[in-house]
């Protein structure tokens, strides 16, 4: 027998434990839905194929289920559908299995049918399900209830103390939380979902005495019926004004264990009561009724930032989301997966950004001029596998408050093509979970327990860091050797930044005015490295200059990292509002609409970012998405960019995904509409898209376009009827992320 | 706006187009004229049940027609009396607040009445501006966006239950704390078991005393048993109305099986429900002889979709004969007691617990009406039916019916696909036309 595995906090783990079950979290991110998706429908939550697809892999072989969700109970349906005999703990004769391409075979299946609320009522229907599943699983452990182990399967309660940033949402796998705790500027704590687990064992030893004559090797005590059958009495009410809600208005008056029978030999039931109230008691998950003790987990004075993860079709936490952005001040940023490691890595530059954020404090912006920390230069910091920190083991750091910029970033997961990158674009930060797809020459200077500060190479940040915290120690620590990148060097005062997208990459190089002496857009063709090569090369031809001249290079964009003549690379996030603030200081709102993504970036009056959002993972009111329509319209862009300007029905185009609007597009040219109504259709979809956009950042004058789509003056002219404003369309607009990128090698000096 | 009417006047104006710059005047308003929308959203619902009133659908059976009109003066309460309406969950029995003499409606017919004025892209749009995930439901996501838009006033009080839906585990909550109105929660555990029944019963007893206490009125169990004897025979009839149709051709719009919904719900407990379903009794005694291809619906139904209403509105080729959503009690349990009576309905519910509880009763009452096919359809968001829908295609073809997995959403328009739609239903029928 193997392990068991679980997928929620409110799983009994002790009780299984004193059965001898070895238990396992099953969080691990699979590479694709092969076997899931051929049971399952596409659009359920990806957390919960990630199981179908680790049971029917046959990596699962005893799984405890509990009803957290519709999804949950899917996935419970299926595999009892497929597996009956694992309800019985009983592994099926091959006849009676149905076949799948996995091969998997589950032994054990319990789902446990735990209520929404935490009162006694509730308890007591919980304690039953204790004494089934402990009959049932110790049965087919073939074992006795062992007091001993079931109260040493209680860890001990630490909350994080120190400064450091919480993922808090729907739960983050293995994978992206290696990730997001190595690109982060402090310590990070998983606190999503089943991570937040907190049982306590708080149990008077007194009153069970091990070996106790009530207790029977298969759990159930002798001493009558279990306690969701003798205890109950009163209601199960849970009755609320809002502003006053109860955590438990049941007025049942003997379910509590203690109130009057304290001094009597408690047995199993009673052991099980307490236990179904401790499990009941953690901090609630978003399926209770009464979710208010949730507000510790985004109300704690140590909390410097909040990484707010959802999951693809699980929407439940979009709601504490939708709360918590409009009530707190802490640094916040929203990402969202599919729950696959792909998805994981697409999410690379909204986490870097936000790291760039978090670390340009006015104190540094003004010393280092702009310059935002190369992520490769901080430590990826504990935990590596989302467990609690003990205070012992925090990276301490003595961050002032204040020293972060209020920054509400909305992220959610976009295409990023990590095709676009040979070898994909987010292995050099070390993602463990994506070594298949890293670039190796990045990953391969990868060693434990170094010292990071020596490392950094950038003064200003090394002060920062190791000014305050002596004691800070990396346990995934990154080698120099890793970066890959020259030691910036003294040349005749050039600086130039790369912008690698997925369709042109642009250059700009400036001298120390800062004037722009060379610009160069290419398409970016097949490799990111070799097209920025070229690139740079070009642009250093049209200035006359040899790369030597080249004091510093920044590179940016999705092949940002790919680029091996960099010295550094920031995001286009970041670099998009420098060059914007450059180009017309006065702009506070970027509107920068991509191949491959559209994004809204907030600025400040320094040009710093104070807030961003980009589209979500389709290709929906993106560049793609014109391209698709014009190719579908057999019309180059540059005629889809005027046909839309003199229109003369006002077509709606309803369907925002890209798939169904062709199909929509293909139906309008069948009905004879014409090519100008119909471009009109499209470009009031795309600007309605990024519109939404604009409005969730929260917008504000005066606002500037940027990228490849501002030269679409249909589009410009709809998104500005929409927005009701005029918006700033400069001649560099497709140079706005390289000129930001040279600007921050002109400050690397 | 006066153009507008002028033009819907001199009838410049086709019915589609009235509706849709209806519908567009009630989005804009809504941004910054909440009250004038408000108002606006009620005139033009009065003047659709001015219409079912005295311009029926005269295809549809007298009956039907009647539920029309029902299903319009309660989506109207709310607008037109909110201290007096009580917002509820889907499935939650109403008996209890109707004594209270609060008007309930649910969210799923209230964003089907915005749906088909076409007011919901401004409000789905609103909702997830407020951070609301995209794949929520969009009956759920349509209503909290009329309701942050001001579309929709404050009700007296909200009840919900955790049955059926994730969705309901949120948006009540969000809603009682977006209008500060109290709340009350029934909480339905998945068993079947003694102690199961009890728990759901005694927390009805409790909802009874949260009314007396929102409403000031005191609620009488007799009448309350009266009112839970007048439901049963409102269910029985609709039974017997499923079950006597298996040879008749009864005429079949998209909306009638959505109301027929209600009969469980909001409308369950009224004398004009029940007067309804008698009279759907004594229509059927009249009805001609079937004809054409019979369809049994799983889950909601794309009222507004042309390519559903090609296949099916009022078509003697084929016709939907039964909707899971108005037979979703197992009426072989039930108790004297209205307390634990209220209760069965949500226990034995065919969509509380695991997803073979609704293939069976779906089987069966497919088969109780001799369809020819089923349709499970994925409204988009539903993770309970998006999660068991392989499951249940299988199962329901090992019964021997034909079944189509349709992908789509009930009332959001930008989630059609009407290319697809149009060409999988109209494979379904071939094929079952081939026998």
């Amino acid at each position: 027998m193997g392990k068991t595995y679980y997928v929620c906090k409110y799983t009994p783990l002790e009780l299984l434990a004193a059965f001898g079950g070895e238990c396992e979290n099953l969080n691990h991110m699979p590479e694709g839905f092969d076997f899931a998706d051929q049971i399952a429908h596409p659009n359920l939550c990806g957390f919960g194929k990630s199981v179908l697809e680790a049971v029917l892999a046959g990596e699962v072989r005893e799984l405890v289920l509990v009803n957290c969700c519709d999804t949950i109970r899917s996935v419970y349906d299926l595999l009892k559908d497929m597996f009956p005999g694992a309800v019985r703990g009983q592994a099926d004769e091959v006849p009676e299995r149905k076949n799948h391409a996995g091969g998997g075979q589950l032994e054990f299946l319990y789902r446990v049918d735990a209520l929404h609320c935490g009162n006694a009522c509730s308890r007591e229907r919980m304690a039953a399900q204790l004494a089934d599943l402990a009959k049932k699983y110790g049965e087919y452990k073939g074992k006795s209830f062992d007091y001993e182990a079931f109260r040493s399967a209680f860890s001990p309660q630490q909350r994080m103390t120190m400064p450091h940033i919480a993922v808090l949402g729907a739960r983050m796998g293995e994978e992206l939380f290696e990730m997001t705790a190595q690109n982060m500027p402090l310590p990070v704590v998983n606190e999503t979902c089943v991570h937040n687990r907190s049982v306590a064992w708080t149990y008077p030893e007194e009153e069970f005495q091990a070996g106790s004559d009530g207790v029977r090797p298969d759990g159930h005590s002798d001493t009558g019926a279990n306690a969701g059958e003798s205890n109950r009495s009163g209601s199960g009410i849970r009755n609320s004004d809002v502003s006053n809600v109860q955590r438990d208005g049941c007025a049942c008056g003997n379910g509590a264990h203690g109130e009057g029978e304290g001094t009597a030999k408690a047995d199993f039931s009673a052991l099980m009561d307490w236990y179904a109230g401790e499990l009941l008691g953690q901090i609630p998950c978003m399926r209770m009724l009464d979710a208010t003790g949730r507000k510790q987990l985004y109300q704690d004075p140590s909390l410097k930032g909040i990484i707010y993860h959802t999951v693809k079709f699980c929407d439940f936490y979009s709601f504490e989301y939708a709360d918590i952005k409009s009530h707190t001040d802490v640094p916040l940023l929203k990402i969202e997966s599919d729950y696959t490691v792909q998805s994981s890595g697409q999410l690379l530059t909204r986490l870097e950004a936000f790291a760039e954020s978090l670390s340009l404090n006015p104190q540094r912006r003004s010393n280092a001029q702009h310059s935002p920390i190369d992520r490769r230069d901080l430590p990826p910091v504990l935990p590596a596998s989302g467990r609690r920190l003990a205070p012992t083991e925090a990276v301490a750091e003595t961050f002032s408050e204040g020293a972060f910029p209020q920054i509400v970033g909305e992220i959610r997961a976009a295409q990023e093509n990590p095709g676009a990158v040979p070898g994909g674009g987010y292995g050099s930060n070390g993602c463990s979970g994506c070594a298949g797809q890293s670039d190796g020459a990045n990953c391969a200077g990868q060693s434990g327990g170094a010292d990071w500060a020596n490392k950094t190479g950038m003064a200003g940040m090394s002060g920062e860091f190791a000014a305050s915290g002596g004691g800070m120690t990396v346990s995934n620590g990154l080698s120099a050797g890793q970066y890959g990148r020259r030691t910036p060097h003294m040349g005749k005062g050039y600086f130039a930044g790369i912008d690698s997208g997925s369709t042109s990459t642009d250059v700009v190089i400036l001298n120390k005015k800062k004037e722009i002496v060379a610009s160069i857009i290419l398409p970016t063709g097949a490799g990111a490295a070799i097209g920025a090569e070229r690139a740079l090369e070009q642009a250093l031809q049209e200035a006359k200059l040899e790369r030597e001249d080249i004091d510093s290079v920044v590179t940016t964009g999705y092949g940002r990292t790919a680029i091996q003549v960099g010295d550094k690379s920031i995001t286009e996030i970041t670099c998009h509002a420098r060059g914007a603030h450059f180009l017309d200081p006065r702009v506070r709102t970027v509107v920068d609409i991509g191949g491959q993504d559209s994004k809204v970036i907030r600025l400040d009056e320094d040009g710093s970012v104070k807030n961003f959002v980009m589209n979500d993972k389709c290709a929906a009111g993106t560049g793609r998405f014109l391209e698709m329509m014009a190719r579908t319209m057999e019309m180059s862009l540059d005629e889809i960019g005027k046909a839309g300007l003199s229109y003369e029905e006002d077509i709606t185009i309803s369907s925002m995904c890209t798939v169904f609007a062709e199909s929509e597009v293909v139906s309008l040219i069948a009905q004879n509409k014409k090519p100008d109504d119909i471009v009109h259709g499209l470009n009031k979809a795309v600007a309605a898209k990024t519109a939404a956009l604009v409005k969730r950042v929260g917008g504000a004058e005066a606002y500037m376009m940027t990228g490849g789509v501002a030269q679409n003056q249909g589009l410009v002219k709809t998104l500005e009827e929409r927005l009701g404003t005029k918006l700033i369309i400069s001649d560099k607009a497709q140079l706005c992320g390289a000129l930001g990128a040279a600007l921050y090698a002109a400050d690397m000096g | 706006m006066k153009r507008f009417i002028g033009a819907a006047r001199q009838g410049g104006l086709t019915i589609l187009q009235v509706i849709e710059t209806f519908g567009h005047y009630i989005e804009k308003m809504s941004e910054t004229r909440p009250a004038q929308a408000r108002r606006l959203l009620k005139t033009g619902w009065q003047a659709q049940n001015l219409k079912n009133r005295f311009a029926p659908e005269k295809e549809l059976l007298p009956a039907d027609q009647y539920l029309a009109r029902l299903m319009m003066d309660m989506m109207l309460m709310p607008l037109k009396k909110p201290d007096q309406s009580v917002l509820v969950s889907v499935f939650t029995p109403c008996e209890l607040m109707q004594e209270a003499g609060l008007f309930p409606y649910n969210v799923e017919a209230f964003s089907c009445y915005l749906s088909a004025s076409k007011a919901e892209r401004a409000l789905l749009q609103t909702a997830e501006d407020f951070g609301i995930s995209e794949t929520l439901c969009s009956y759920h996501k349509t209503f909290i966006g009329a309701a942050r838009r001001g579309l929709l006033p404050a009700p007296r009080c909200i009840v919900y239950t955790s049955l059926a839906c994730d969705a309901n585990l949120l948006t009540f909550k969000e809603m009682a704390d977006f209008y500060q109105v109290p709340c009350f929660a029934i909480d339905v555990p998945a068993g079947h078991t003694q102690a199961d029944i009890a728990y759901v019963a005694d927390q009805f007893r409790d909802l009874k005393q949260f009314l007396e206490k929102q409403t000031g009125k005191t609620i009488d169990d007799g009448r309350l048993g009266e009112r839970l004897k007048r439901s049963r025979r409102t269910l029985d009839n609709y039974d017997r109305f499923q079950k006597g149709r298996v040879d008749k051709y009864i005429p079949a719009d998209l909306v009638t099986p959505l109301y027929s919904g209600m009969t469980n719900n909001i409308l369950l407990g009224t004398e004009e429900e029940e007067r309804y379903t008698a009279r759907l009794l004594a229509d059927m005694e009249t009805a001609g002889p079937a004809r054409g291809k019979r369809i049994y619906w799983m889950h909601t139904l794309p009222f507004w979709s042309q390519a559903v209403k090609d296949a099916f509105l009022l078509k003697e080729s084929a016709q939907i004969v039964g909707c899971e959503l108005a037979q979703v009690s197992d009426l072989e349990h039930h108790s004297d007691d209205p307390y634990e009576d209220m209760e069965m309905r949500l226990v034995y519910n065919s969509l509380n617990g695991s997803i073979t509880r609704r293939i069976d009763a779906g089987s069966r009452h497919a088969k109780e009406t001799k369809a020819d096919g089923v349709i499970w359809f994925n409204h988009w968001g539903c993770k309970h039916t998006l999660g068991g829908s392989q499951l249940a295609k299988r199962k329901f073809e090992a019964e021997g019916i034909p079944t189509l997995i349709l992908d789509g959403d009930g009332c959001d328009r930008s989630h059609g696909g009407e290319g697809q739609t149009s060409t999988r239903l109209g494979a379904f029928l071939e094929m079952l036309a081939e026998g």
